[in-house]
Formats: structure tokens, sequence, C-alpha cells
């Protein structure tokens, strides 16, 4: 049968508002779970504190839900938190179970960046992030006690690239 | 009062009255008088939907009978894990706002006009991650068994200084204490290592990764072996999760250097202590099943 304009033209006036129904479900999957309104509100209103100054006044934070920007590394047993600036510590970094609100296609991106389903991968992003603030802990938070602090990552707001050139800590 | 929903298609209600060791509260109130105060105060109407001539109240739920708990269970559906992967369906227990003995608010919340979906509080293991942990700790144990007669790498390396008997007690322990923690963003991550029995061990969700259906999990789908092999050590998911557990268990006895991020950011020393482990186990590890079915 020979195809004409017109029915290819009726064809896709027909197809393409599907695709664009079914990718929009998709979307809205995880978004139908709601944030709890005391939590949202936790996390809408967290303030903004550099990750240096929590590491530096940990007591001033401890257990506060905060925003923060740090670059993010990962590897086989390791997840945490380091900046440049202050390369005293590092933060151990962990997801909340609230982890699970946050935008599918951020997530996805930080998991890319990071390697976070790979076993044996060292991945790095700079990420900016809500979450607890908890520290210092003497016996160490995370892998072999690594760590006097750690962030537990409620939603991640920004992942970025780190260029091959930023040096490790 | 609590209301649940827990999928699409089986809705429930549940009244949770009492006080852990009397089935009356502190005013002597009885849970059916509590739950007929309920319907007096809202009306049939508030609990059952228009067409509907029956409601069914069960007023003998969590601590309804004096000194006991009752479980309630739900079938879990459709949850995602944090990265958005669909989990597999689970039965598990309801969760309550008002677990333990803590007290309810004394009053009568107003009830929602439709049962709200919520996000769960509690999962309970799945399943076929258990049997990936035992799988795992199971194929270790190889590693420590010796077998007679025969010069073996792997049990000499871990038996330095200790006895079997004490290095199978720290296993034992070490295998208990494993479970999959979906906060943990690395795959593996040991406590208290170097001492022993009190060593824990809590699995990422990387642990568990099988194939590369979920993109960036570093396995590669090899046609000659027709299955998927890790890009380190072309190791089978299973072989992978064995190494992994005889590359932590050798924290646990304090065996290797430390790997953490305060000593070594790189993750250089990480890659040292896998190559260490994998070098003197590569006999059971390369001999292991290939798969956990």
């Amino acid at each position: 049968m020979k195809i004409r304009p017109i029915h290819l033209l009726l064809g896709l006036s027909l197809t393409i508002p599907l695709i664009l129904v079914q990718c929009k479900g998709r979307q809205s999957k995880v978004r139908e779970l709601e944030w709890p309104p005391d939590l949202s509100v936790a996390v809408e209103k967290a303030a903004t504190v550099p990750y240096c100054d929590l590491v530096r006044n940990p007591a001033r934070f401890n257990n506060m839900i905060v925003r923060t920007e740090a670059l993010f590394q990962k590897n086989l047993e390791n997840s945490f938190f380091s900046d440049e600036t202050c390369k005293e510590s590092f933060t151990w970094v962990e997801f909340d179970p609230a982890y699970v609100y946050s935008d599918d296609a951020l997530k996805s991106r930080f998991a890319e960046l990071t390697c976070l389903k790979q076993t044996r991968c060292d991945g790095r992003a700079r990420i900016s992030a809500v979450g607890r603030f908890e520290g210092p802990d003497e016996t160490g938070y995370g892998h072999l006690g690594c760590c006097r602090y750690r962030f537990s990552i409620m939603r991640i707001e920004k992942a970025e690239a780190v260029p091959a050139s930023t040096p490790r800590p | 009062m609590d209301g649940h929903s827990v999928s699409t298609s089986e809705a429930m209600f549940y009244i949770n009255f009492g006080t852990g060791t009397s089935s009356r509260d502190s005013a002597g109130m009885t849970a059916e008088g509590f739950a007929n105060a309920v319907l007096q105060a809202i009306g049939p109407a508030g609990f059952a939907p228009a067409g509907v001539s029956t409601i069914r109240i069960n007023v003998s739920g969590v601590e309804g009978a004096p000194g006991k708990q009752t479980m309630e269970w739900q079938w879990i559906t459709g949850v995602q894990d944090i990265h958005g992967v669909t989990q597999p369906s689970v039965f598990g227990p309801v969760p309550t706002a008002y677990a333990g003995t803590a007290s309810m608010a004394g009053s009568i919340l107003t009830l929602a006009s439709s049962v709200q979906p919520r996000a769960l509080q509690n999962l309970v293991p799945n399943l076929t991650d258990l049997i990936k942990i035992n799988h795992a700790f199971g194929d270790a144990s190889g590693g420590l068994t010796q077998v007679k007669g025969k010069k073996d790498p792997c049990h000499d390396f871990f038996m330095q200084g200790r006895s079997p008997k004490e290095v199978e007690a720290i296993f034992s322990s070490f295998w208990k204490s494993a479970f999959h923690d979906e906060r943990v963003a690395a795959t593996a991550a040991t406590a208290n290592s170097g001492q022993g029995i009190a060593a824990t061990l809590r699995l990422g969700n990387a642990f568990f990764a099988d194939d590369n259906s979920v993109p960036g999990t570093g396995l590669s789908f090899s046609f000659a072996n027709n299955m998927y092999l890790s890009d380190a050590y072309q190791l089978t998911p299973r072989q992978n999760r064995a190494l992994t557990i005889l590359h932590e268990f050798a924290h646990a006895l304090g065996l290797i250097p430390s790997d953490n991020s305060k000593v070594d950011p790189s993750g250089t020393q990480s890659a040292k202590n896998d190559a260490t482990i994998y070098e003197k186990c590569k006999n059971i590890i390369n001999s292991l099943p290939l798969k956990d079915e």
C-alpha cells in the first residue's frame, strides 16, 4: 500500500501526544509520593552553610538540616565530602530515606557522574545538597571510622562534573 | 489513629488502642467503646464510600490485647529505591507512627477525606538481597577452609596469628552483622575494623548489581561466556561479591592497610587491597558458582 503524506501526518499527530503522555506519566511516578509536610518545610527552609563552616564549627550545626556544596567522592568503600579550602576534614556521606523524593533526572545524573551503582569505580562530582549534618563523633562515621562528621543527603539540588584537572584531596 | 494506603488495591484502616498492658485506656474505656465513640462522632459515612452498606472496623489490632503486641502485615508494591529502581513486591509489617510504647495523641484527629498514600516508614529485607548476601559469605567462607594436604594461600592469609576456630567465630559474627543498607553510597563499609568479633558490615546498592540493566554498574556482557562480567578481574557478579566480602573480612581482622577516605582519599589503597585479596584467593574465587540461582 502506498503511504500518502496525509496518512503520515495523521499518524504522527496521534502518536506524538501518546508518547508525551507516556513520558509525563513516567516522570510523575516518584513525585506521586509527596513529601511529609514537616520534612518538606525543613528542607525548603534549610540554611545555606558553606561546607568549610560546617566542619570548622561542627557544634553549631550538629544535627541540623542544612544546604551545602562540596566535592563528593565515591569508591568501593568510601563516599565523602571534601573541599580544597578545608582539607583537614572529610565528611562521610550517606543517603537519608527522604532522598527518594529528589528529582529523578538529578538523581540519575548524580549516579552517573559518581558511578554510584558500580562496585569498583572511583567517581566524583561537585554537588549541592540539603541534608542532616552530624558530628563530631570521635569513634568516626563510615568505613573504618574514617570521618568525624556525617552528612545524610535528603535532597540533591545540583550535580556537576568535576574537571579531570581538579586535584584529589 | 492512623490511616494508610498500602497499595492501590488494598486499603486498610486501623485503630491503635490500648496501653500495651491493658485493652482499656487510662480512663477505663474499652476498644469497642472507643470505636463506637469514633463512629458516632464522625458518622458511618466517614468510613464508607457511597453505595457501601456495611463497614467493618477491627478493634483488636495493635496493642488491643493485654500484654501483647499485634503485627499487621501488608504487601508492599511498587517501591522504588533511592535511585528510582522499582523493587520487587515484599510482604512486610504495616508501619505505624505509634509503634513501641509511646503514648498516642489523646484526642480524635480529623480523618483524611480519603486514604492517603504514604511513604513507607520501614521496609523488610528483600529476599533476593538476603540470598546474595548469604551466597557471598558462603562463597567467601570457602577461602577460609583449607583442603587437607594442600597449600592454600587464601586460608594461610586469613589465619595469620589466629586459630581456625577464632577466625570462624569472627566470620560468623561478621556475616550476621551484614545487611543491605540503602543509605550507604559506597559498595561496602566496615565498622570496628581490626576488632574481630565487634566488626560489622553494611552493604550499599552497588553490591547487589547483577547486570547492566541499570546504567553504570560496571558490568559488561561477555558474549564469549554468555554472562555479565565485572570490568575488574572479569568476575561474575557473584564472584565479585565474594571478593568484596573477603576484602572486608580482611579489614575486620586487621590484615590489610586502612583504605578509608582519611588515609586513602584517592582510593588507590582500596584497589591495592583488592589486588592482595584476589592474588591470595583467586583459586577459590574463580572456581565459585557463576550465578546466584
